[in-house]
């Protein structure tokens, strides 16, 4: 059943030029100039109750506006959108006690008092009984590990620890959609871990669906079967993180080590070469020739050790981005 | 409504944490009302009448205005501007099921009892150790109408405030326009001095505007300087005035949000 359905949403913003220089700035304030930018261009999707879903793009390819739009925080300029069976712009009630929005870099904890206060106020905003909150809090704090700074002041909780308590204000109403709008940038590596270890186990426990957007590629591959890559505010791949490599990769990388000294021209021959040294090489090649290269090298050079491998889809999704532009 | 009691509670959570800052703006309040307390008991030595205030009335005047000051023309929606800067949590708010007019209303509400109730405890000591008699409505009706002209007084302040925080929407530097629509509107709404004291144009021009409706009229009104028809009169267009600032709020409201799109990335 599909709980996200989108049709031709594009939104196109009109943002005003400011020219350089004093005499710019006097001249936009008289008459601006204005320039339209489609951040988000007839975007299609569905996606299903409880799946887990990857937006990756870079900086200004539209993933965050499409999440705006989703959860009803901006109108599209044109096209439709339907969430849990609302259209969200409309913000009615009923549709935002059912999702939760968090995002990296904005807070909305109370920054003068403890993180609880503010877990106090959602309860009563989203209707939450008693019971459910204790069980709640209880079980989220401890599964994020932030049970003893509930009673400190938000402003002397770390980036990380902020977060976590984010989280738990996000979910005391245990919201059936999740929109993360890069949970994890600017947490160290650990703490990274620890919210995807988190995010995955929420999704799984609740059977929430969760939408992540991120530039990190390392949240997604940890955490999403579904990718969605979007460039410029079009979808250019939406299907199985795995399948990417399939469908974009054109060439495999064949690591060797040698039991001799190779020289690099010997190499040159089999296909591009992408690491050198003297006792071990990567070798690019393309698919449709890779098992008569591999017989081809196994007979002619002194292999110790071969493997084939996929590039790493971080290069494969720079290439790709690399390519659009 | 049980939100909105959540509300209370947090705001109430928070003023607490703020607790000197807000005794230190009390603080400056009183050391003004001391000021102009001396500074009138010394005109009316020699006089027993001016700009048609005798001195037990223009007494009550500067008390009364400082007690209203930190009631009716103080507003936490001062910071809504600086949240639609930051826009964290100004997203958060319009993404929950709250009202955000009605959240900032009852923010309001707790900032103005909490100084409504330490200022006058404040100038009640005062009054006690400098032996001074505030001035009483002359009846029941008077109290009844500057209830009402009190009541319009805080929702046109409250308005009034949300519609220069939008300035907010389209620029960072919304906190000079705040400081100088406080010195303006303080001065213009007789927050120092009645405005009788005002050379008769400059009266009459600020008279024009709706800053005289939240304060001036309201204590003139206590002070039975006005008749009942004038001060159902003064009432009414502090009505009019609010209806106008209202929609006006509404509608830049709209527009802002509006032109708030046209940053996120």
């Amino acid at each position: 059943m599909s709980i996200i359905k989108v049709d031709k949403l594009t939104k196109i913003y009109s943002v005003a030029q400011k020219e350089s220089g004093f005499l710019g700035t006097l001249k936009s304030f008289f008459h601006r100039r204005h320039k339209q930018i489609k951040a988000v261009d007839e975007v299609t999707l569905e996606i299903d109750e409880g799946e887990l879903v990857g937006f990756i793009g870079p900086n200004g390819a539209g993933k965050t506006t499409t999440l705006k739009i989703l959860s009803g925080l901006l109108y599209p300029t044109s096209g439709e959108a339907e969430v849990l069976g609302f259209t969200p712009w409309q913000r009615k009630p009923q549709f935002q006690k059912q999702f939760a929005f968090v995002a990296g870099q904005k807070n909305q904890l109370w920054w003068d008092l403890p993180a609880y206060e503010t877990f106090l106020l959602n309860k009563e905003i989203y209707g939450v009984s008693d019971k459910d909150f204790k069980e709640r809090i209880t079980y989220l704090s401890r599964l994020l590990d932030i049970s003893d700074l509930l009673k400190t002041q938000v402003k002397k909780l770390s980036l990380g620890q902020r977060m976590k308590a984010e989280l738990v204000a996000a979910l005391i109403h245990q919201p059936k959609i999740l929109f993360l709008d890069e949970p994890t940038i600017g947490l160290d590596v650990i703490a990274q871990k620890k919210m995807r270890d988190f995010i995955k186990n929420y999704n799984q426990t609740f059977g929430a669906t969760i939408i992540l957007t991120s530039h990190y590629m390392g949240d997604v591959e940890e955490l999403s079967q579904r990718v969605i890559i979007i460039d410029k505010g079009k979808i250019i791949y939406d299907g199985q993180l795995s399948k990417i490599v399939s469908k974009f990769a054109k060439h495999k990388i064949i690591s060797l080590d040698f039991e001799k000294e190779i020289s690099r021209s010997q190499l040159t021959t089999f296909g591009k070469i992408k690491d050198y040294d003297k006792f071990s090489s990567k070798i690019e090649i393309s698919r449709s020739q890779i098992i008569d290269t591999t017989a081809r090298i196994l007979r002619e050079l002194p292999v110790r050790d071969l493997a084939i491998e996929e590039p790493p889809i971080e290069e494969i999704i720079r290439m790709i981005f690399t390519k659009n532009k | 409504m049980k939100k909105y009691l959540a509300v209370v509670r947090i705001t109430f959570a928070n003023v607490l944490v703020y607790r000197w800052e807000y005794l230190i703006a009390q603080f400056r309040a009183i050391l003004l009302l001391i000021t102009l307390y001396f500074l009138w008991t010394q005109v009316f030595k020699t006089r027993i009448n001016l700009f048609n205030f005798d001195r037990g009335q223009i007494i009550t005047y500067v008390f009364l205005a400082t007690i209203l000051r930190q009631f009716v023309i103080i507003s936490a929606t001062d910071q809504i501007a600086a949240e639609l800067q930051s826009w964290g949590k100004f997203f958060s708010y319009l993404l929950r099921p709250i009202g955000y007019f009605r959240y900032w209303f009852t923010v309001d509400l707790v900032y103005k009892f909490s100084s409504l109730i330490s200022i006058s405890l404040i100038i009640f000591i005062l009054t006690k150790i400098l032996n001074i008699t505030l001035i009483k409505p002359s009846d029941f009706l008077y109290v009844l109408l500057f209830v009402a002209a009190i009541l319009i007084a805080i929702l046109i302040y409250f308005y009034f405030n949300i519609l220069v925080s939008t300035a907010g929407f389209w620029t960072s530097q919304v906190w000079g326009l705040q400081f100088l629509v406080v010195l303006i509107l303080e001065f213009s709404a007789g927050a120092y001095f009645p405005l009788n004291v005002l050379p008769t144009n400059l009266q009459f021009f600020i008279k024009l505007t709706p800053f005289p409706y939240l304060l001036y009229y309201p204590i003139s009104i206590f002070l039975g300087k006005l008749s009942y028809l004038e001060s159902i009169q003064a009432i009414l267009i502090a009505a009019l005035w609010l209806l106008v600032i209202f929609l006006l709020t509404k509608f830049v409201w709209g527009k802002g949000l509006k032109a708030y799109e046209a940053w996120g990335g």
